[in-house]
């Protein structure tokens, strides 16, 4: 099928701007996407995957192994002596409703198993996602032993399989994107702070707005690959500032005082924990890295703020304050000082 | 109330007008379902309210004619398993083999065709998002007992809602998805309903479709009309614009004229228009004549929005007449329907299983440990092992070892669903409306506040109302609760007998509902809504005794200033536990509730 332009998405700059940040730094521990329906969220990151840029990996690697970096090799690697390079698309796995533990996490090849009497891993979900994105839509409707065991691996790097008399390990690293309708029931107050960023996503009520998107959308609808093509210069711009960006985020520095102010504007929200002053320092430095910024400055660390704290803030049941208002509120008081 | 008096000249009117829009709803309902067949990968689908079985079985087989050859109806079980929906492993096969074998999803088996469902309000969400996942993406991948699938799906989806229940017709995120939701409560099951659009006029516009365009101005107003219906979501308004192309195309016109748009805003938008429609408006006439182009109106500049233009207000005033005449149409059915019922109680109630709580599906474990074996999912599990397996001493067929072993899960006798029922009658009302909202919040973001839904009803003036559809979500109970309406006089009985109806409905949905009362028993609206203490506190004993037998747990907190007898004797008749309130306390509600009714 094919795929919405991310470029060509009008709007929802806080949920593109996480996307693209999640893609510059990985560590920032992934999205939350929560809003109304039909606001756009599950275009936005399946058209990621057409955006993202090609990774090198290990032919026949199940792991997609990087090839400069032996630390993160796989068993399946490590064996083979000559490792041919080849380039593929950055994976952005969707995972299925309904998907059971064993496809996720991978398990026995039953296949194999039963006409060879081989004993061999079959790769799950988790294996396809690695150095990429894995997305679950609706992410309050799986189960919670799921997203749980989504969370640690997504944490760790790292898929640990102990069943079925096989122990495997394998790297596993992604970027967790959830997506939900908290009108649909809220989540779970635990597995919010266990996403970096989170965003409120908000259909626009400007006309002129909705007249573009219900625009795009019909004429993408009427001739999908005329319209991808008339958008493929500008999402190889996109492309070549996010692979800037990569290079450049690990030498963005992050100046004493900005740090300070991140640091206290967290002990302001109550935003528990080191998680959410890490997460913060580094959405910053990949809001940098993507706009061409050698540090970060003051702006910066403002403009991220609410997508990196607003859900790690503690729940007052009758406070109706938005949660993003509450956080630029702290904002601006943190900075006038 | 008393129609029998009518002169016979204007019942022959009357007659006339019924027929004529008898017509003119089934006329939209067979439109959709042209539409449907000639734009099925654009349009998506139809919710219908209400129609009868003829119409509904009518409505599937005008659809698959006119999608042409190949095109094959298959019906969704509302309590279809997800192997069932989304393909699996096939135990049978699979055993008999000796290697694993997959089987084919109902939604990978519709591609192409069309997926009917039946009684959808009572689809489980979970359910309703995967076939909402597919209809998005256009094909089922599955990922399941260690099989791997990925099938196109592509079909047009038919829902149907039952008639008697109010609420969200859809789990939100599906009907959101469809493109038409149209209401056919108490169109005739018995006229004839002749073919106006052949498949031969569908093939025809389905060759003329890529080339009709739509003006700029028609966009505009399209769009622009949405947002005056309150309609948030980006869906209604592309689906209304394909709507338009479609009719204009079947009316083999190549641009979409005022007309095709305000057809189309009538199928797309009045089941999703969210703005208040007053219901004491008489139902309209039919839709207005394009205005006169001299229609000067600007001396409205203070308000923040800019005034619409005249096709904008044309588009939003035909949806707003087919709101308020579905509205009345519903009203006049159910009003029926309601005269007929029979005492509580339906057969299908299942208030056996509900004790239980439902099976969800099945996890590996030990079932001396974590439950109760399941058998079948067990058998599944071991089945593509047999031949590897040594073959089981003793003559047994099949080798289960203790990996194998899957356990039920179930959904918990937690999950509460806890009804308020307030009055919201006369000058206390809101008091006590904020009461019961003040006691649903500190419920809510209890720390158990996953497993509890709430809903809440109000009664006043002349019935009850369901003001807050049962959900978990706090967000949503502070959206919808934020405008209470309140005043007028005391229908205690309807809100008895909503609270029942809707006690009857989320045992069907396998919830443990519960209900609380805040009221001070003294009802002076009778069931059809006319004053008088004495009949209303007949209907009230007589509804009380009804919700009694539904054997639910009950709470009634006393409203008045100091407790009276009858408030304790409605709550005797209905079994509830009695608890006096003299005082606003929101949360001493809430601690009452959990302590009385969940705990």
């Amino acid at each position: 099928m094919a795929i919405f332009p991310f470029v060509a998405i009008v709007g929802q700059e806080p949920l593109k701007d996480a996307l693209l940040m999640s893609a510059v730094e990985p560590s920032i521990g992934g999205v939350l996407a929560l809003g109304d329906r039909g606001t756009g969220k599950s275009t936005a990151i399946r058209a990621l995957a057409a955006l993202l840029p090609e990774i090198d990996v290990v032919r026949g690697c199940p792991y997609r192994c990087l090839p400069s970096a032996p630390a993160g090799l796989c068993t399946v690697c490590e064996r083979k002596d000559n490792r041919v390079i080849e380039k593929m698309a950055a994976p952005v796995v969707d995972l299925p409703l309904g998907a059971t533990e064993d496809r996720v996490v991978g398990a026995l090849d039953l296949e194999r198993a039963l006409s060879k009497g081989e004993k061999r891993f079959e790769p799950g979900l988790l294996a396809r996602a690695n150095r990429g994105f894995l997305y679950i839509d609706e992410v309050n409707l799986l189960d919670d032993h799921l997203v749980d065991l989504l969370l640690d691996v997504a944490a760790s790097g790292e898929n640990v399989v102990e069943r079925e008399g096989l122990s495997v390990r394998h790297p596993a690293k992604f970027v967790l994107v959830g997506s939900g309708n908290p009108e649909e029931g809220d989540l779970r107050p635990q597995l919010l702070d266990r996403f970096g960023l989170c965003v409120d996503v908000r259909t626009s009520t400007d006309l002129a707005e909705r007249m573009e998107i219900v625009r795009r959308r019909d004429t993408f609808e009427q001739d999908p690959a005329a319209f991808i093509k008339d958008w493929s210069r500008k999402t190889s711009a996109l492309r070549k500032r996010v692979v800037e960006a990569r290079a450049r985020v690990t030498t963005v520095t992050l100046p004493d005082a900005v740090l300070a102010k991140a640091v206290e504007l967290c002990l302001t929200l109550g935003a528990d924990g080191l998680r959410g002053e890490l997460t913060l320092m580094r959405a910053a430095r990949a809001r940098a890295a993507l706009s061409g910024e050698a540090e970060v400055s003051m702006e910066t660390l403002k403009s991220v703020a609410p997508l990196a704290l607003r859900h790690r803030l503690r729940k007052d049941p009758l406070d109706d304050t938005d949660a993003g208002i509450r956080v630029e509120r702290a904002v601006s008081e943190v900075f006038v000082s | 109330m008393n129609p029998a008096a009518a002169p016979s000249t204007d019942r022959q009117a009357s007659r006339e007008a019924f027929e004529r829009m008898d017509a003119a709803r089934w006329g939209q309902a067979d439109l959709a379902a042209a539409l449907l067949a000639l734009m099925p990968l654009r349009l998506k689908g139809a919710v219908f309210d209400g129609a009868a079985p003829e119409l509904a079985g009518l409505l599937q087989d005008r659809v698959t004619q006119r999608l042409g050859a190949g095109a094959a109806l298959h019906r969704m079980p509302v309590s279809i398993t997800d192997d069932r929906l989304i393909g699996g492993l096939d135990l049978a096969a699979t055993l008999a083999a000796g290697r694993p074998i997959a089987e084919t999803g109902l939604l990978a088996r519709a591609d192409g065709g069309v997926l009917i469902v039946p009684m959808a309000e009572r689809l489980p969400g979970r359910a309703a998002a995967q076939l909402a996942r597919v209809i998005d993406t256009g094909e089922v991948e599955t990922e399941r007992d260690g099989l791997s699938l990925r099938a196109p799906a592509k079909f047009v989806s038919l829902a149907f809602a039952d008639p008697d229940e109010p609420g969200e017709l859809l789990p939100a995120g599906l009907g959101d998805r469809l493109a038409f939701g149209l209401s056919l409560h108490g169109v005739s099951p018995a006229r004839p309903r002749p073919e106006t659009l052949s498949p031969a006029i569908v093939d025809a516009a389905r060759a003329k479709l890529r080339w009709v365009s739509v003006p700029d101005a028609i966009m505009h107003a399209l769009i622009d009309a949405a947002l005056r219906l309150g309609i948030r979501s980006l869906r209604a308004p592309a689906f209304c614009l394909a709507a338009a192309r479609g009719i204009a195309a079947l009316a083999g016109r190549d641009e979409v004229t005022d007309a095709d748009a305000s057809l189309a805003a009538e199928l797309v938008y009045a089941s999703r228009a969210n703005v208040l429609i007053d219901r004491s408006e008489p139902p309209a006439p039919p839709p207005p004549e394009p205005p006169e182009p001299d229609n000067e109106n600007t001396d409205d500049a203070s308000r923040p929005q800019p005034e619409p233009d005249e096709l904008t207000e044309l588009l939003v005033e035909a949806v707003r007449v087919r709101v308020s005449l579905d509205m009345a149409a519903r009203a006049r059915t159910t009003r029926q329907r309601t005269r007929q019922e029979v005492p509580a109680g339906k057969s299908g109630d299942m208030v056996d299983s509900r004790r239980r709580g439902s099976r969800i599906g099945a996890r590996a474990g030990d079932p001396r440990r974590d439950g109760r074996l399941d058998l079948l999912s067990t058998l599944r599990t071991a089945a593509p092992w047999q031949r590897i397996r040594e073959a089981p001493s003793g003559g047994a067929v099949i080798s289960v070892r203790a990996s194998d072993f899957r356990v039920k899960r179930f959904r918990h006798r937690s999950e509460a669903v806890v009804i308020f029922v307030v009055d919201a009658s006369g000058s206390s009302a809101m008091n006590r409306l904020a009461d019961a909202k003040g006691a649903i919040e500190l419920l809510l973001s209890g720390c158990y506040s996953r497993r509890e839904s709430v809903a809440l009803i109000a009664f006043r003036k002349e019935g009850a109302d369901l003001l807050l559809p049962p959900t978990r979500s706090l967000t949503r109970v502070k959206r919808s609760l934020s405008r209470l309406p309140g005043g007028g006089g005391t229908p205690l009985a309807a809100g008895i007998a909503a609270a029942a109806q809707l006690v009857r409905i989320e045992r069907r949905k396998r919830k443990a509902p519960h209900v609380v009362f805040l009221s001070d028993g003294q009802g002076n609206i009778a069931l059809d809504g006319t004053p008088g203490r004495e009949r209303a506190a007949e209907d009230a004993r007589d509804m009380a005794r009804r919700l009694k037998s539904l054997q639910e747990p009950v709470l009634f907190f006393d409203i008045s200033k100091r407790p009276s007898a009858q408030a304790e004797l409605v709550s005797t008749e209905m079994g509830a536990i009695y608890r006096p309130l003299p005082v606003a306390d929101a949360a001493r509600v809430s601690r009452d509730v959990r302590s009385l009714l969940l705990e």
